[in-house]
């Protein structure tokens, strides 16, 4: 390692060109910042023919916990892809379809190994270095490791040492790796765990949970080949770039992050653009764009400023002055990810305009800086706080900016627009948590993440379940109220690491007991909610029959037809189908026009309703679409008369498709003669 | 204009069609009731839960993709794997299996949609019996149009017309299976550089596909000819000719097949720009739409049989050129 690396502190002062946005914001931006906790100072070199990399790091730990720190914990999370026994991928060929599993050659292979772990007075704690597997215990797993210090970091106190390391990237896994000259370097280089009072809170890679460190600065500088010249990004601002013999210099500094990426490829197509609002900091934005992508380029701006115009008024205002938009190469998989101040987009060549691509994507992987980047929760244990508050958030955002998509559906590949059926947000994309309950259920989202069953349960707790609830939430509570959770949450909680009992202190702090009981009926559990209407009637009032009065008085009223103007009697009964509890509207309408509105809790399994006046039509529970965690919108109303109209309609239709079906069919076998 | 051009072979199939518009209309028929009972079970679901539904609304309107995600969550039995139905339809590589143990691997089994792929083989196989019956009469001398001489000639091509038919089936699945499917096997799109790359590939695998089924439906076609024109059930002597034929007027034939494709397409086409839904109250105006919706149809119908015209008129036409093989004379001088 040079002299010069160990010199340079890794930690630098606060710039100022940050602290000035977060001052332009700081009616937003309430919370204190956290200081930096593990700092990195890194060199490294790219080998673009066998993708390795060689680098060694001056890393800066201040204990700011109250109990001091024994030893140190890395990840490595290049051993994922190590070999076959890793966790990581026996979880995913556990889990994952069998057309995508990739190959069994050593390009799909990675490893992380760390060559040399010193402290500044030249002590080697190399030998030290031992492999743990905290969650599973699988002794091939290598993607965590924990080395013992000659003497513990008491709190308030600060640790620098140096490592020497290398790395290969694999061919993309997980959004990290190669493809053709396209690199992307994530979860590249040996990383501190996250200190908490606790301990050390480290992971091992889980092929369903992402991450989790702590913030502090980067100081970057890859030589990468010199084709990839001009085209690299990264987290933080670019600082320099220069010649070197073995290619190109590039130097990067990042502040106030937990996480530094970078990406190079020599076919990027560079572009620079500029976002501007009143009331909001100004970020400079870089568009990392393929060749053949190049008629989305105005579409992944317009979408990452409506991302920062959205985000920054409704939550908190973006705090970095730059932010990096990667557009990966086919087949790269690496799309959709998000780093701080740097995410990767993703669009197919033939992406019609209005249908959301790369829209979706661009303002997805934006809201990640502010729910990952800024509200950096625990994602292998409570993925739900970045995933599925960011799926609700880019839900609020797409339809603020852009409005609900059309049907897309790819025939052979090319897609092909249903312009005339809209897919309405936020229900459509979280269809899959639906689906789910119905099939499987069998986590709750505030069951840690990496210890749930597997990657469905994982995936729709984390984002359609949550992002369900907290639409529901914000239509039970009111938009205004909701809002305000909302940006106090993100407020008070920027720069540290939420938890879900922090979130629901927010919520019991604007909203109260009531609102934090939504939340606790649907976290907390896997219940399934279902209100249905169970049972709708109303007759006609008349005169009663049998015996009437009393003593000499009693006559027997025999039936007869009513007289004066109709009056009826309806009973409507509402059921909790489901375990779970959720406050309902209901709603009776009744023949002119009268509508009958009213809240039930929804805590028994059923109620009655019973009306006299105007004869009843329907009756609906839910009718405005609250529940949006509701599995069965089909048992939702009951009309009293039936009205064919509705299925007469599409019977026609279907069975006008189902003979020109046919008809296809019988091309298969048909064919004659003539003499 | 030459007697043995393709438009007048194309105008002489639409004539031939035409002229046996009984048989049509009952090929129309038994489509329709096949199709009638292929949808019932799934119009009966639609009827439990929209006629009291007064969400229902949002569906006699237009299409609300939210209610049938709800059928298909809460009723999963009524519509079966609709998955598998889309990789079907969209060409998608199949998502659970690189390499389908079985054909049946490919197909949905539960629900309407397992049923479709019963119900189109049991279409394919009437198709292939009306087969023999249009064969019949066109063959005929006198009224092409006797529904009762048609029902006797499809009984009398039973056997061979089936053979045909399940030969014609059986070699366009297997070629969807195996050159479709099969060489989106071998390789992944993703280690292409370019989307483009893998898009164009899949449309030349789509290409190929298309090339082989209408090749093998051109033989079958034209070896159906050649047996109704021979008068013998010998399906491998029709074969051959059949297979003889189509490879000497290749370029033709399949011209015939694209133009008669095109020609079966452009009403359903023209419907789907054009055909309006029906509201679901106004009775008059259903019997307007279903009788427009069955014209559709019977178009179809037709111009699938006039190609078997069509190519029937061209062998004809070839063997009535084909000369008859010289008698060799000489003069004999008995000893």
């Amino acid at each position: 390692m040079p002299p010069s690396l160990l010199a340079s502190p890794a930690v630098k002062p606060r710039r100022t060109l940050l602290l000035a946005g977060l001052l332009l914001a700081s009616p937003l931006l309430a919370g204190p910042r956290v200081p930096p906790v593990a700092s990195y100072r890194m060199d490294v070199t790219y080998d673009g023919a066998n993708h390795t990399l060689a680098g060694q790091s001056a890393v800066t730990f201040v204990n700011r916990t109250s109990r001091p720190f024994p030893d140190l914990c890395f990840h490595l999370y290049l051993n994922a892809w190590r070999n076959d026994r890793s966790t990581w991928l026996r979880e995913h060929e556990e889990g994952a379809d069998p057309a995508r599993r990739k190959g069994k050659s050593a390009e799909w292979f990675s490893w992380s190994e760390i060559h040399r772990i010193a402290l500044p007075d030249g002590t080697d704690l190399t030998k030290g270095l031992k492999y743990l597997a905290p969650d599973d215990g699988n002794a091939d797993d290598r993607t965590v490791a924990c080395v013992p210090l000659p003497a513990p970091v008491a709190p308030g106190g600060t640790l620098s040492f140096t490592l020497d390391w290398a790395a290969k990237l694999p061919r993309t896994r997980a959004r990290t790796g190669w493809k053709d000259d396209f690199v992307m370097g994530a979860q590249w280089f040996p990383k501190l765990g996250v200190a908490t009072d606790a301990g050390w809170n480290v992971h091992q890679f889980h092929a369903g949970t992402e991450f989790f460190a702590d913030f502090g600065d980067y100081d970057v500088t890859l030589t990468l080949p010199k084709e990839m010249k001009g085209k690299a990004g990264a987290s933080g601002v670019q600082k320099e770039e220069t010649d070197v013999a073995a290619g190109v210099k590039v130097r990067f500094l990042a502040e106030d992050v937990h996480d530094f990426a970078w990406t190079a490829s020599p076919r990027y197509e560079v572009h620079r653009e500029s976002f501007s609002e009143p009331g909001l900091p100004n970020v400079e934005m870089i568009l990392l764009l393929q060749p053949d992508h190049r008629r989305v380029k105005d579409r992944y701006f317009a979408a990452t400023r409506a991302a920062l115009r959205e985000y920054g008024t409704r939550y908190v205002p973006y705090p970095y002055p730059q932010v990096t938009i990667v557009d990966p190469p086919w087949g790269a998989a690496s799309g959709g990810m998000e780093y701080p101040t740097l995410f990767t987009g993703g669009v197919s060549w033939l992406s019609p305009a209005g249908t959301g691509s790369p829209e979706g994507v661009t303002v997805h992987e934006f809201g990640h800086q502010i729910f990952y980047g800024l509200l950096a929760s625990n994602e292998f244990e409570e993925a739900h706080l970045d995933e599925g508050f960011n799926t609700y958030a880019a839900d609020v955002t797409m339809r603020a900016a852009f409005g609900e998509a059309p049907l897309v559906k790819r025939f052979f590949g090319i897609p092909v627009v249903f312009p005339s059926i809209r897919l309405p947000r936020p229900e459509w994309g979280n269809e899959r948590y639906l689906d789910w309950q119905v099939a499987s259920r069998s986590d709750a989202p505030n069951h840690p993440s990496f210890k749930q069953l597997d990657r469905a349960a994982i995936r729709t707790n984390a984002y359609s379940k949550t992002a369900l609830t907290l639409a529901s939430a914000e239509r039970t509570l009111g938009a205004e109220t909701f809002g305000k959770i909302l940006k106090s949450y993100a407020t008070r909680f920027a720069f540290r690491h939420p938890t879900t009992a922090d979130f629901r202190s927010v919520v019991k702090e604007i909203a109260g007991e009531e609102a934090d009981a939504l939340f606790r009926e649907a976290w907390d559990s896997s219940n399934t909610f279902d209100y249905a209407i169970g049972s709708v009637s109303t007759k006609r009032a008349g005169e009663p029959v049998g015996w009437v009065g009393e003593g000499p008085d009693r006559t027997f009223s025999e039936p007869r037809e009513p007289k004066g103007p109709a009056t009826y009697e309806s009973v409507v009964v509402v059921r909790r189908m489901g375990e779970a509890v959720w406050p309902v509207d209901v709603e009776m309408a009744f023949e002119g026009g009268h509508v009958f509105r009213t809240v039930w809790d929804g805590k028994d399994r059923w109620i009655r309703y019973r009306a006299t006046g105007p004869k009843l039509l329907a009756a609906r529970v839910d009718p405005d679409r609250k529940l949006l965690l509701d599995v069965n919108r089909l048992n939702n109303g009951m009309r009293v008369e039936e009205d064919r109209r509705a299925a007469d309609r599409w019977a026609m239709r279907l069975r006008f498709w189902a003979q020109n079906a046919l008809e296809f069919f019988a091309l298969l076998g048909f064919a004659g003669t003539v003499r | 204009m030459r007697r043995d051009s393709l438009p007048v072979f194309f105008g002489r199939g639409l004539f031939a069609a035409a002229v046996t518009w009984k048989a049509l209309l009952v090929a129309l028929a038994l489509n329709a009731v096949l199709a009638a009972v292929l949808v019932r079970p799934l119009a009966t679901a639609l009827h439990q839960t929209l006629d009291r539904n007064p969400s229902a609304d949002r569906m006699a309107t237009g299409a609300d993709p939210l209610y049938l995600s709800n059928l298909i969550r809460v009723r999963p039995d009524v519509l079966g794997d609709t998955g598998r139905l889309e990789e079907l339809v969209t060409g998608a590589t199949p998502s659970d299996a690189t390499v389908p143990a079985t054909l049946s691997s490919l197909v949905p089994k539960e629900g309407v949609a397992g049923s479709a792929a019963a119900f189109g083989l049991v279409s394919a196989a009437l198709a292939a019996l009306l087969a023999g019956g249009f064969a019949g009469r066109f063959g005929a001398t006198g009224d092409r149009t006797s529904l009762t001489a048609f029902g006797a000639d499809c009984a009398r091509f039973a056997l061979p017309s089936l053979a045909l038919g399940l030969l014609s089936a059986g070699a366009i699945v297997a070629a969807w299976r195996w050159i479709y499917v099969g060489s989106g096997l071998l390789y992944d799109p993703d280690d292409f550089r370019y989307e483009w790359q893998a898009v164009a590939l899949q449309l030349l695998r789509l290409f190929a596909f298309l090339l082989v089924a209408a090749s093998v439906r051109l033989v079958v076609q034209y070896s159906r000819a050649a047996m109704g024109l021979s008068g013998s059930a010998n399906v491998a002597a029709a074969l051959g000719r059949g297979l003889g034929f189509v490879l000497s007027h290749a370029a033709g034939t399949l011209t015939l097949e694209i133009l008669f494709g095109a020609a079966g397409l452009l009403p359903l086409v023209l419907w789907g720009f054009f055909g309006a839904p029906w509201g679901g109250a106004d009775r008059s105006e259903f019997w307007i739409l279903l009788g427009l919706q069955q014209l559709v149809l019977l178009v179809r119908i037709a111009v699938r049989t006039a190609h078997l015209g069509a190519a029937s008129a061209w062998l004809s036409s070839a063997a009535d050129r084909t000369p008859i093989p010289a008698r060799p004379e000489s003069a004999s001088e008995a000893a």
